[in-house]
């Protein structure tokens, strides 16, 4: 919410030290924080940027990435009421899931949040971070940069330093919120979009979080980078969707990291359907006895996409377990990278790990599937296993489908939402489900082997 | 109904039928019997448009219609059915959701889903099937019995006019084996016709055919009535070799 004519610099191309430095003082944010940004300014300096000789960025190629070329700040009109949203935005709410409290950040501002009293009369707190950092600054001081911090990486950094909107969710000890809370991330303006995403779920407490990105169709590049830190104390319960749907001329990169506390249970489902380059970094640390963390993942790539997921199952502490699943068909030209690895510290003791990544390729010799599936364990009584295949849809599978009188472009989108059903059918959220099950038919299309007609 | 002429099939190269003919009326049910390599198999996929085979002479007609350049889809939605030797599974894919898409593939018109549950479940009580089976994945984990009947269920929802039954009665035990039967049976009539093929003819005591053909190195050698299954149990297909062997070289 804007209260004050942005500063010229922001509205250059390009990231400098006198952005980060203008961002901290328009914002009026705390002298930590400013001081926090100049630090993470200088990691971004210092680190060189990725290429293809990165083991971590093997097949993904980011010599075309020039971030001296986006507008680092973009402002949006605040919205009083959901009516006052983009058209696109309210379609977008409409088809999600219920929800009881929700945000939306338009551009680099956030334009509208609601909570519903029920949800806040007991304690939770859903806003924006600069509100969060006004209102609960003792506990994003404590926590904001604690999992994802400024030397994570090159884009992590430069998240740090130049961040702009970004969502707080707290929940406190006990509290069951039963139905979901939602943000959106719009961009409609050729520039970046750089979110923060921090989840305290507090002990025995539960609640599902949905975190989507769309975008307006738009030529010019634009570059997306967030950074999502997700707390989960004892025997706490957090569900967390990341939805990435944006128009194909955004560059999006992200990382989520989570801390599991004794007994807590965190489910994650990544979703990569849109973008021209996506690459999310997943990182869930087993870090107190008995924790759980079920990771699900979904990808859908078409034309020259390129969709990238590095996960890591972090298993610190003994006794807890984690279950991976990612799933991807490619079609057309596309490629999909998946490196996953499964890490058992020494003191992890009867860690129960799974890791499985599969590939469906649809109709073309010219995607490119990397699947890297990796374990290194260093305690020995442990069970783990992890498992890759890429295949292409069976051709006596859909002969089989089509000997009952179902045409091939229906067999085809039964296989496929077969194979996808393997994941969705893991998620409780219907309205979620049939957002997805509407996406994956709309990149099906009419079918996806070229034939003549 | 079912009119095959000179029909000869190649798979990677090799020849499997060399020239195989065979009438079917309507009303009729044939049994095909042949030892292991004759080509029974070859057959059954043959007919329904298997992608993998290479059909190098020959015509099929059925209802006097040319289906050679028909895919499988289009067959089946002329009323062609075959019964699988070995059911792909379809992860994901539940029964209920197949038959669904099925049924209303080769209707005009869809069945209203309160109908189509209904018609399901009338006729997973006469395979004698578990109302839950619906809910499972198509054949995943599904034991052998479990698939053909899968196979007979999903002939009795799309009642074809010709039924392939490809080694259905392999490797079911006497109680499947009466239950898949059954589902054959209550198609049975003037407008319902199958190929029967099998390497025994015990399933022909519960199945009666009204011609039986022995089948031998891609052809068929010798027609007759359901008699001429019962000399085959009793002579074995050695006989036929020495019988017929000579013929199916020729």
């Amino acid at each position: 919410m804007q209260q004050k004519e942005a500063p010229e610099v922001l509205k250059s191309r390009g990231i400098t030290e006198e952005t980060v430095k203008a961002l901290s003082s328009y914002k009026d944010e705390p002298g930590w924080l400013a001081e926090k940004r100049l630090q993470a300014w200088r990691a971004f300096e210092a680190l060189p940027m990725p290429t293809l000789r990165d083991e971590a960025w093997r097949y993904t190629d980011i010599s075309d990435v020039r971030i001296e070329d986006f507008l680092p700040y973009a402002p949006s009109p605040d919205a009083e009421s959901e009516g006052d949203l983009p058209d696109a935005v309210q379609r977008l709410i409409k088809e999600g899931e219920e929800n009881s409290a929700l945000l939306v950040q338009h551009n680099s501002e956030t334009a509208y949040s609601r909570v519903d009293d029920e949800v806040s009369r007991k304690g939770v707190v859903f806003t924006d971070l600069h509100t969060a950092l006004r209102e609960h600054e003792d506990v994003v001081r404590e926590k904001l940069f604690g999992l994802v911090p400024e030397d994570y990486d090159k884009f992590a950094a430069l998240c740090a330093a130049g961040f702009a909107g970004g969502s707080f969710l707290y929940v406190p000890r006990g509290v069951d919120v039963e139905v979901p809370i939602q943000s959106y991330r719009w961009l409609d303006v050729v520039g970046s979009i750089m979110p923060r995403t921090l989840v305290v779920v507090e002990e025995g407490a539960s609640v599902t979080y949905i975190d989507e990105y769309a975008s307006a169709t738009a030529e010019d590049p634009a570059f997306s980078n967030g950074a999502v830190e997700l707390y989960v104390g004892e025997g706490a319960n957090l569900r967390y969707v990341s939805l990435q749907n944006w128009e194909r001329n955004v560059l999006h990169f992200n990382t989520i990291r989570s801390q599991a506390g004794k007994d807590s249970t965190i489910n994650s489902l990544v979703v990569a359907l849109g973008s021209q380059l996506s690459r999310t970094n997943v990182e869930a640390g087993l870090t107190a006895p008995g924790s759980d963390s079920e990771m699900l993942g979904l990808y859908f790539a078409d034309q020259n996409q390129v969709l990238d997921h590095h996960t890591l199952q972090d298993h610190i502490s003994p006794n807890a377990h984690s279950d991976l699943l990612y799933k991807g068909a490619l079609r057309d030209e596309s490629v999909a990278v998946f490196s996953g690895l499964i890490r058992v510290e020494p003191g992890a003791q009867k860690t129960d790990a799974y890791q499985t990544n599969r590939n469906l390729i649809l109709g073309t010799d010219d995607a490119f599937a990397v699947s890297l599936p990796n374990l290194e364990i260093m305690a020995d009584d442990v069970k783990c296993s992890h498992g890759s295949t890429t295949g292409q849809v069976d051709d006596v599978e859909l002969f089989y489908l089509m000997s009952r009188g179902i045409p091939r472009a229906e067999a085809e989108k039964l296989v496929v939402f077969g194979f996808f059903g393997e994941v969705t059918s893991r998620i409780p959220l219907r309205g979620l489900k049939e957002k997805l099950d509407r996406a994956i038919e709309g990149k099906i299309g009419l079918g996806f082997e070229e034939r003549v007609a | 109904m079912l009119k095959i002429d000179n029909l000869h099939v190649e798979i990677e190269g090799g020849e499997i039928l060399k020239g195989l003919g065979l009438e079917v009326g309507k009303g009729e049910i044939h049994a095909i019997m042949g030892p292991n390599g004759s080509g029974k198999s070859t057959l059954s996929n043959v007919l329904m448009g298997h992608p993998r085979y290479d059909v190098t002479d020959g015509t099929i007609e059925f209802m006097g219609e040319d289906v050679m350049e028909l895919e499988a889809d289009e067959r089946a939605r002329l009323g062609m059915f075959l019964a699988f030797q070995y059911p792909s599974e379809v992860p994901g894919v539940s029964v209920a959701n197949f038959l669904r898409t099925a049924v209303n593939s080769v209707r005009e018109k869809e069945l209203a889903p309160m109908e189509m549950y209904r018609l399901i479940q009338e006729k997973m009580k006469i395979m004698q099937m578990d109302p839950k089976f619906a809910e499972r994945y198509l054949n995943e984990g599904f034991s052998g019995g479990e698939k053909k009947r899968n196979e007979i269920l999903q002939m009795l929802m799309l009642e074809p006019k010709l039924a392939i039954m490809d080694e259905t009665d392999s490797g079911l035990d006497i109680d499947a084996l009466q239950v898949v039967s059954k589902g054959v049976n209550e198609l049975r009539g003037p407008e319902f016709s199958a190929v029967i093929i099998t390497h025994y003819q015990r399933i022909l005591r519960y199945i009666e055919p009204d011609h039986v053909h022995v089948m031998l190195d891609g052809r068929i050698v010798t027609s007759g009535g359901k008699d001429l299954a019962l000399q085959l149990e009793d002579k074995g297909y050695d006989w036929v070799r020495q019988e017929f062997g000579s013929a199916a070289q020729s």
